[in-house]
């Protein structure tokens, strides 16, 4: 019984010694290879810079690695660190080495694999040649493939490929949406004139090029938001209004004021907002109005304009005077967050009375409107607080 | 004259190779590092005409060079290299001690101009 007890552990000891072992070998050739490729691929960033050094654009090298997934993989990283007249060359070097044609013969009849890689290689790459291809791609089976495709195409930057990727965007899930709409955003101002046209047509995904829109904040689609303003469909109301905040001017600002008086918080709120964005003075006596909505947001983001609009702040310090109770918080809050407390509370012991006076009165306001504890994290005694709160005295 | 030394500071091989070599054809004397730990030593201890310093590298962040550069008072210019580019990345560079601020991609021959730009009056 011992014997085998000895014969078993003398087999175990061994097994583990060779696996231990192999597993050694194993590694140290996955180290080895994975060392030379390493090598491989410096050797051809090398080569490659080089050439684009020295401006050698039909350099044979090109044509006799034409085909090594390697020096492909190479010229995709150059082409997405370069740009200019370097980078118009080498896509043109892509051009002759067959790359382009390769890419697109497999994005359109290629396994979902090849297309999916045929895309994202086509979007590094850039080729305004290419666009016919990246079009048909927007209706690829595959979400993927679309996404990239709608990349290339926003890298590429045509503005003749804005429409058909508003109309790929209908078909779309919500989630592929929000990358098509990713793309839009990346052809700039090259979009606004379509992305317009779409807002006021009946497509599913208006509200999401509206928000694009805004992002982009080119003025020319200032018309068609505006005219988004009226629509029935709340969402795009909201992103309507919050567009127009960064892609709207003056001439926006009553449509704005209008809309302060929707329907809906979502709607009131974004308006607020953009009205505090577009800095107007026209915007002060409709958001001191504001400051007593019955939603939170909307009183919130209403004060937040104030502090934003040249009067606005002003308006603020008197709304601790309002009758409402809400509105007195809201605007405190945000006199607040703003830095405009601590100001005021650094203000207290100016020698000029013309500062110190103003500054007090905003002090004793925000205290009585229960905002003591700021001040005292401030660093203000809880004395001199509970001093204030209780009628004030002269801060020296 | 000697030629205007150019330190770059850059992690990636095709950004750092294509600097360095576009900046030795055209005549400068080059020392390129990829670590940002690295490249605060070399800055520290070897005068530079110029620096082009990459913000995104292992080590250390190219802000935090430059901060501790500044701090230490090492007079050379230094060009931030990025691919960040928000304008408040732009502004907290420029606002550190950056005296130029390139987005990438870029068009090398624009950096090598702009490096020339700065280098006025030093060759080569």
């Amino acid at each position: 019984m011992t014997e085998a007890i000895r014969y078993l552990l003398i087999g175990l000891t061994a097994t583990f010694g060779v696996v231990a072992g192999s597993l050694f070998v194993v590694k140290a050739i996955r180290r080895r290879l994975r060392g030379r490729l390493r090598r491989r691929k410096n050797r051809f960033i090398d080569m490659i810079g080089e050439l684009v050094v020295r401006g050698e654009w039909n350099a044979r090298v090109f044509k006799r690695y034409a085909s090594d997934p390697m020096f492909r993989e190479v010229m995709l990283e150059y082409l997405r660190m370069i740009a200019g007249a370097d980078r118009q060359h080498l896509v043109e070097v892509t051009r002759g080495m067959g790359m382009v044609s390769e890419y697109t013969g497999e994005l359109r009849g290629g396994d979902r694999n090849e297309r999916v890689r045929a895309a994202e290689a086509l979007a590094e790459i850039a080729d305004p040649e290419t666009l016919p291809d990246l079009v048909f791609a927007l209706a690829d089976s595959v979400p993927e493939v679309r996404i990239q495709a709608a990349a290339a195409l926003a890298n590429i930057g045509e503005g003749r490929a804005v429409k058909s990727l508003l109309v790929a965007l209908d078909k779309q899930d919500e989630g592929s949406a929000q990358r098509l709409a990713d793309a839009l955003y990346g052809f700039g101002s090259a979009a606004v004139e379509e992305s317009a046209r779409y807002l006021t047509g009946s497509g599913k995904y208006r509200p999401l090029v509206a928000r694009t829109l805004g992002l982009i904040g080119d003025i020319q689609a200032e018309d068609a938001l505006i005219q988004a303003l009226d629509s029935t469909d709340q969402a795009l109301r909201i992103r309507a209004a919050a567009a127009l905040g960064r892609a709207g001017t003056p001439r926006s600002v009553p449509y704005l004021l209008e809309l302060l008086g929707d329907d809906q918080w979502e709607v009131r709120a974004q308006a607020a907002t953009a009205v505090g964005r577009r800095m107007d003075q026209r915007g002060v006596p409709w958001l001191k109005r504001a400051l007593s909505d019955g939603a939170w947001w909307v009183r919130h983001n209403a004060a937040a304009s104030l502090v934003e609009i040249p009067g606005g702040r002003e308006a603020l310090r008197l709304a601790l005077d309002h009758p409402d109770p809400y509105a007195r918080d809201a605007a405190a809050a945000v006199l607040l967050s703003s830095g405009m407390a601590g100001d005021a509370m650094g203000d207290l012991t100016s020698d000029d009375p013309l500062v110190r006076n103003p500054a007090m009165d905003l002090v004793m306001k925000l205290i009585r409107a229960g905002k003591g504890a700021f001040f005292v994290n401030e660093g203000m005694p809880p004395e001199m607080v509970r001093q204030l709160h209780h009628g004030g005295q002269t801060v020296r | 004259m000697s030629r205007p030394r150019v330190l770059v500071v850059e992690d990636e091989r095709i950004v750092s190779f294509l600097l360095t070599r576009t900046l030795e054809a055209a005549g400068y004397s080059v020392t390129a590092v990829d670590d940002g730990l690295d490249a605060l030593e070399v800055g520290m201890t070897e005068d530079f005409d110029l620096v082009l310093l990459d913000q995104r590298m292992p080590g250390l962040l190219g802000l935090e060079v430059l901060q501790r550069w500044k701090a230490a008072g090492r007079p050379f210019p230094v060009i931030m290299v990025s691919g960040i580019t928000g304008e408040a990345d732009v502004i907290q560079a420029l606002e550190v001690g950056a005296v130029d601020y390139i987005r990438k991609p870029f068009s090398v021959q624009e950096v090598v101009a702009r490096v020339k730009v700065r280098l006025l009056g030093v060759g080569p």
